[in-house]
């Protein structure tokens, strides 16, 4: 019996997205798809000699820090995350999943740039922000938000936001422009160090079977 | 009230787990002993400029400072290298080399929101330029220390410095090429590098002694001695493999390095190299190599408690 490699999703869009390609590289993910409320799922290959997965679905944050801490050895993460958390782990493959992107945007109209008021830039992600400001050589209060950033400049708690932008349709219709397109993110396939080391063949079978369907995916 | 808790980060160990460390202490000590190494003791805090003048690979804001008397900023000292590196360049300095010393004594860094004490065990060989004796007894350290069998990867510094310095980057960009290059980021690092595709392919190559040959092909430029340097201590030590993926703070190690890894730990347990440079700005130009166990690195399954 091989032992399984235990493999950390987020909890929704990209847990569906992820379903999809592991079912197209061989697992069964039925498990999956009925998951009720067990956290813990086999997914078996359906070559007998290959390791199966253990699925833990978790939270976007718990994700990384489980891979970190070594208790998942590897698991698919957004690029937001694993740039706001960081951490000692490798950044094996690109999965290319979700159009999405960091971008600074303020009230239509506003003068964000200019001026020597004090700006308050509000975010889910302070970190990133902290550093994307910091490379603009902008000098900002930043104010921590757990959801829906687009009311802060609303509520006139901030000058601009800093948030993930899929198609900017919620931008819109909160009153806001796109300032700056900071960076383009997308889903990623990342493994714990040792794990790496220890399952290097394992790891290294899982990440070409999934760059095939990646490539396949984009050609068409 | 504070006064009843620690700062964050520090925490205080009891009864077993003391025990525990005691007991692998007493076995590195027997170890170390056994191959000659006399022990020394450094003091917890130095001064700030022995860690920036000697190149150590720690970032201002990972130090954890203190102003003295004289308001000139010292540090808890960070790693066990620079101050063993001070003493063989003062108080040993009339001593025959190679000097063998040996040491077991916490480093402590800023992680997260607060200062972290990591007990270490390793020693230092100074004036020496021998690496297979170093890599041996740190194959035997990590199986002591965890009752373990070690996995250890080794490369060697002077390949990545010879084919970043090739593809010419400022000093800002090899640094950012490094930190992707630890990640294993490679999609990012062929956009960065869309023209350096043996330099990549490189990159990739891990496992025994026919990956050397491999790299000797893909590469054009000569790097005949450190690839050399790897085929001897690969010849020596079987269990052990080449990762030219690995690419640790520009410019502290010199030679060979190397990174440990056992079953449950969620990082390396140990790290090492040759670092000959890390000497000469203290006034003693004398080549070194050494490593480092990290006791603390959670390994489930090493001791139970009794």
């Amino acid at each position: 019996m091989n032992t399984p490699i235990r493999f950390a999703l987020a909890k929704g869009r990209l847990e569906k997205q992820c379903r999809a390609l592991l079912t197209r590289i061989g697992y069964n993910c039925a498990a999956l798809e009925d998951p009720g409320r067990r956290l813990l799922h086999t997914l078996p290959h359906r070559d007998p000699g290959r390791a199966p997965l253990e699925a833990v679905l978790a939270k976007a944050p718990d994700v990384i820090t489980y891979l970190s801490r070594g208790v998942c050895g590897i698991a698919v993460a957004g690029k937001d995350t694993i740039m706001e958390q960081g951490g000692p782990f490798y950044e094996l493959l690109d999965l290319k999943l979700g159009q999405f992107r960091f971008a600074l945007a303020a009230p239509a109209g506003s003068d964000f740039f200019e001026g020597a008021e004090h700006r308050r830039v509000a975010t889910k992600y302070p970190c990133v922000a902290r550093r994307a400001l910091a490379a603009q050589g902008i000098d900002a209060e930043i104010i921590r938000i757990e959801g829906s950033c687009e009311l802060a400049p609303l509520l006139g708690l901030s000058d601009a936001i800093l948030d993930i932008v899929e198609t900017g349709d919620t931008l819109r219709e909160n009153g806001l422009v796109i300032l700056k397109d900071l960076m383009p993110l997308s889903a990623r396939l990342i493994v714990n160090v040792a794990a790496y080391k220890l399952r290097r063949k394992e790891i290294d079978l899982l990440v070409e079977d999934l760059k095939g369907v990646i490539d396949n995916a984009n050609d068409r | 009230m504070p006064i009843v808790r620690t700062p964050e980060g520090m925490r205080d160990r009891l009864f077993n787990e003391c025990a525990l460390r005691r007991e692998q202490e007493t076995e590195l000590r027997v170890l170390f002993e056994h191959y000659g190494f006399s022990e020394v003791s450094t003091p917890i805090l130095e001064h700030y400029e022995l860690f920036t003048r000697t190149g150590s690979p720690f970032s201002e804001e990972t130090l954890v400072k203190v102003i003295d008397r004289a308001g000139r900023i010292c540090v808890l000292r960070p790693d066990n290298t620079a101050p063993i590196a001070r003493l063989a360049a003062s108080r040993l300095q009339n001593e025959k080399l190679p000097l063998k010393l040996w040491y077991q004594q916490p480093v402590y860094r800023v992680v997260g929101g607060g200062c972290a004490e990591l007990p270490q065990a390793g020693v230092e060989v100074i004036g020496s330029a021998e690496d297979t004796e170093v890599l041996k007894l740190a194959l035997e350290a990590v199986r002591v220390a965890f009752r373990k069998e070690p996995h250890i990867e080794i490369s060697h510094a002077g390949i990545l410095q010879t084919l970043i310095s090739d593809l010419s980057p400022d000093s800002g960009r090899a640094e950012f090429i490094h930190s992707l290059i630890e990640r294993k980021n490679f999609s990012a690092l062929g956009d960065e590098l869309p023209d350096a595709r043996d330099f990549l392919a490189l990159l990739r190559l891990s496992g025994g002694a026919e990956v050397l040959d491999e790299a000797e092909r893909t590469i054009d430029i000569p790097l005949i001695e450190p690839l050399n340097e790897l085929r001897a201590l690969l010849a020596a030590l079987p269990s052990v493999t080449v990762d030219f993926g690995m690419a640790p703070a520009i410019g502290y190690y010199t030679g060979v390095f190397f990174r440990g890894y056992v079953d449950g730990a969620a990082g390396a347990v140990l790290t090492g190299g040759r670092y000959d440079r890390l000497l000469a700005p203290l006034g003693r130009d004398v080549p070194a190599v050494g490593f480092a166990i990290h006791q603390e690195t959670h390994v489930p399954g090493r001791r139970r408690p009794c």
